[in-house]
């Protein structure tokens, strides 16, 4: 994704605006994706910035998603009319010209939000337009991007596929010769306690205030899609719990987050409170657990993962811990039975 | 056979040589962050190479001794199977000690899945307590001990 392969590429598909590469240059720090920032100059004397995302080398990387999907959801949220995102503009699908599959969007020339929340601001204010984001997202009806991305048959049935992730790991972990006895007992505590359910809604996947810009003076525009789809709402909310970089909005006042959370989007007491938000981390971290195990399994059989293979096995014991933690404090059925609790 | 330096020693030692000689040539931020992460790896498996065989020994112990009282309480077919499958080996090597901890530890998974099934609380309560000691020795193998400095 260097300047002369973006040349290249707009070239191609502008063929009549004349473009001219002045720069690329990596951003770096992203674990999943690799991502450039461009300036290009048309023929009319107009300037562009542009952001190139696209996939590292499948050895070199441990986190997968469907750049295919991505482009493809990215086009259905750049119509929808109460939630920005950066304009999606191009997109190599085949990687012909950018040596990946690769997504060019409009570059936002703002800070993140969690670069403000660093500068010192009000964090009582903050809180709540992190919460508005987020529930901007969750609100969106999901009417307004059907057809584009794969819709669950049902609550059940979604909550069942994020259930099922924990069976793929233990299959995978016993066929690879392995036994991972903290995960069975949190799959056997979580199919016993099971929420409330509410209605399926868009999920951003990675809903935190990194990803989340804010132009002065503008709505925010929300990035990084990748793990976007139609889910459960609340993955998203036990999903940054576990983000790290402070301040964090919502652990010093977990019930104050949440009322305010409750009264933008509607939901009860009941679908959502500081228990089941813990428990949704289970749901809504899962994914990329199970891509953090597959990477260490692929660095046992020998096969190189760059450094993050290696780097992240801190991490699974992390979540592993995480997760424990939360299912300790649930309640177990003595009366559940053996088939109910491990399909 | 050479003891000194012992192997975490060495591993530290690499570390401290890629902090002190190669990361002042790097310029680009990306390569630092990745030379970061390797010194951390290293100082990691430094922890590893140092504890890794006898916590699993141990381990595999508190989980034969476990499964067993469950089988015994509860009865179950399984859990005596998958104990009695565990076995005692006397081979320390890295890949022997590895296979049985791995019998142990799904020994000890159904174990605690029988003793909550049948409601026995104190045998629940104490595989819960395993479970804890399992993390924290995962923790201590993550440790990012004393690699670059």
């Amino acid at each position: 994704m260097d300047a002369d392969r973006l040349q290249e590429f707009l070239t191609a598909v502008e063929p009549d605006r004349g473009p001219s590469v002045v720069s690329a240059e990596p951003i770096p720090g992203g674990y999943s994706r690799d991502t450039v920032i461009a300036e290009v100059r048309w023929a009319d004397g107009s300037t562009e910035r542009l952001v190139l995302r696209g996939d590292p080398a499948v050895e070199e990387s441990v986190f997968r998603s469907d750049r295919d999907r991505e482009w493809t959801l990215l086009n259905a949220l750049a119509d929808v009319p109460y939630l920005r995102i950066p304009r999606p503009r191009y997109y190599d699908a085949t990687g012909e010209y950018l040596g990946t599959k690769c997504i060019i969007s409009e570059a936002i020339p703002t800070q993140s939000m969690q670069a403000f929340l660093e500068s010192g601001p009000d964090l009582d204010k903050a809180r709540e337009d992190f919460i508005g984001i987020v529930a901007s997202i969750h609100t969106t009806p999901v009417d307004a991007i059907a057809g584009t991305v794969e819709e669950p048959a049902s609550w059940d049935a979604h909550i069942e596929a994020l259930m099922g992730i924990y069976d793929r790991i233990l299959e995978k972990a016993a066929v690879n010769g392995d036994s991972d006895p903290v995960l069975r007992y949190v799959r056997r505590k979580m199919r016993a306690n099971r929420p409330p359910a509410v209605p399926l809604g868009l999920v951003h996947g990675d809903a935190q205030p990194g990803n989340f810009l804010l132009p002065e003076g503008e709505d925010a525009v929300i990035i990084d899609w990748e793990f976007g789809h139609i889910g459960d709402p609340r993955q998203d909310l036990g999903y940054y719990l576990q983000i790290p970089m402070p301040p964090h909005l919502y652990h010093p006042d977990p019930e104050g987050f949440l009322a305010i959370y409750r009264e933008k989007t509607g939901y009860t007491e009941e679908q959502v409170n500081p228990d089941i938000v813990r428990y949704f981390m289970l749901l809504g971290m899962v994914h990329l657990l199970e891509q953090m195990i597959d990477a260490a399994e692929a660095v046992a059989r020998g096969e190189h993962r760059g450094i993050l293979g290696s780097y992240l096995l801190g991490s699974i014991t992390h979540f592993r811990n995480l997760f424990l933690g939360i299912c300790l404090d649930l309640p177990y059925s003595p009366t559940t039975t053996a088939q109910e609790a491990t399909p | 056979m050479n003891i000194r330096p012992s192997t975490p020693q060495v591993l530290r030692d690499l570390a401290e040589e890629l902090n002190r000689e190669v990361m002042p040539l790097l310029t680009d931020s990306t390569d630092q962050i990745r030379l970061h992460m390797i010194m951390a790896v290293l100082g990691q498996c430094a922890v590893r190479a140092g504890s890794e065989i006898d916590l699993m020994k141990l381990e595999t112990a508190d989980y034969r001794a476990y499964s067993d009282a469950v089988a015994t309480v509860t009865g179950d077919r399984a859990v005596r199977d998958e104990t009695e499958a565990i076995g005692n080996a006397a081979d320390l090597t890295l890949e022997a000690v590895v296979a049985e901890y791995t019998r142990a530890s799904e020994a000890f998974a159904t174990a605690l899945e029988a003793a909550m099934d049948a409601g026995a609380t104190d045998l629940v309560e104490r595989g819960e307590e395993l479970l804890r000691k399992r993390i924290a020795n995962e923790q201590l193998m993550a440790e990012v001990a004393s690699a670059g400095r």
